[in-house]
């Protein structure tokens, strides 16, 4: 992903090899891959900060923010996944 | 108390609170960056490129590059020491979980080396 990066800034043609890149099945894969398991750690994490904070520590909100977190974490992932596509 | 080397702080509370900011300037980023892509949908070079070109984000992707590396290597460190231990690996658990760690920070020094590359060599 960095290597991506790297390239899309570097130059417009860098740019464009990132498009042409992207293009490729494989890579879209692979970008939706890390993207999914960052969506669901930025949720599941933010739930953490709440939680740190006090609130949903018994084990029915333990309960309830487990499922927040997994229904959210669906509906990102297989958002970034129609984005990608 | 176990006093413990290769954790990146002096104590488990450090390393806690490290753990908390980093998190947030992480999702500050995340979200800034989202908003980035939603605002400008179809982006161009010029448009991609420009938005790293002004110093106040230069700063913010440098200051993140930190905070990643600093959550990676806790939450690296934190799962090594959970869960290779004696109990899953045996007596030379040590030795692998040192070389684990190892690894993990070299990773983590090579992507702080190149994202300051990236961020601001060009």
């Amino acid at each position: 992903m960095l290597y991506l990066l790297e390239l899309s800034l570097q130059s417009k043609s860098g740019f464009a090899l990132v498009l042409e890149l992207l293009d490729n099945v494989i890579v879209k894969f692979a970008a939706w891959a890390v993207l999914s398991g960052l969506l669901y750690h930025l949720i599941a994490g933010i739930k953490h900060l709440i939680m740190d904070l006090g609130y949903g520590e018994t084990l029915k909100g333990g309960f309830i923010g487990a499922c927040i977190t997994l229904a959210l974490s669906a509906v990102a992932i297989v958002t970034a996944g129609v984005w990608i596509w | 108390m176990v006093t413990n080397v290769t954790s990146l702080g002096r104590s488990g509370l450090y390393d806690w609170i490290v753990q908390r900011f980093s998190a947030i300037i992480l999702a500050a980023y995340s979200f800034c960056i989202l908003a980035n892509f939603v605002m400008n949908p179809d982006m161009d070079f010029q448009t991609w490129s420009s938005i790293f070109e002004g110093n106040a984000m230069r700063f913010f992707s440098l200051i993140t590059l930190f905070a990643l590396c600093a959550h990676a290597w806790i939450g690296m460190w934190t799962v090594s020491t959970d869960y290779m231990t004696s109990l899953q690996l045996g007596e030379s658990a040590t030795f692998f979980r040192i070389m684990f760690q190892a690894g993990c920070v070299l990773l983590i020094a090579v992507y702080l080396l190149w994202g300051i590359k990236i961020f601001w060599g060009n």
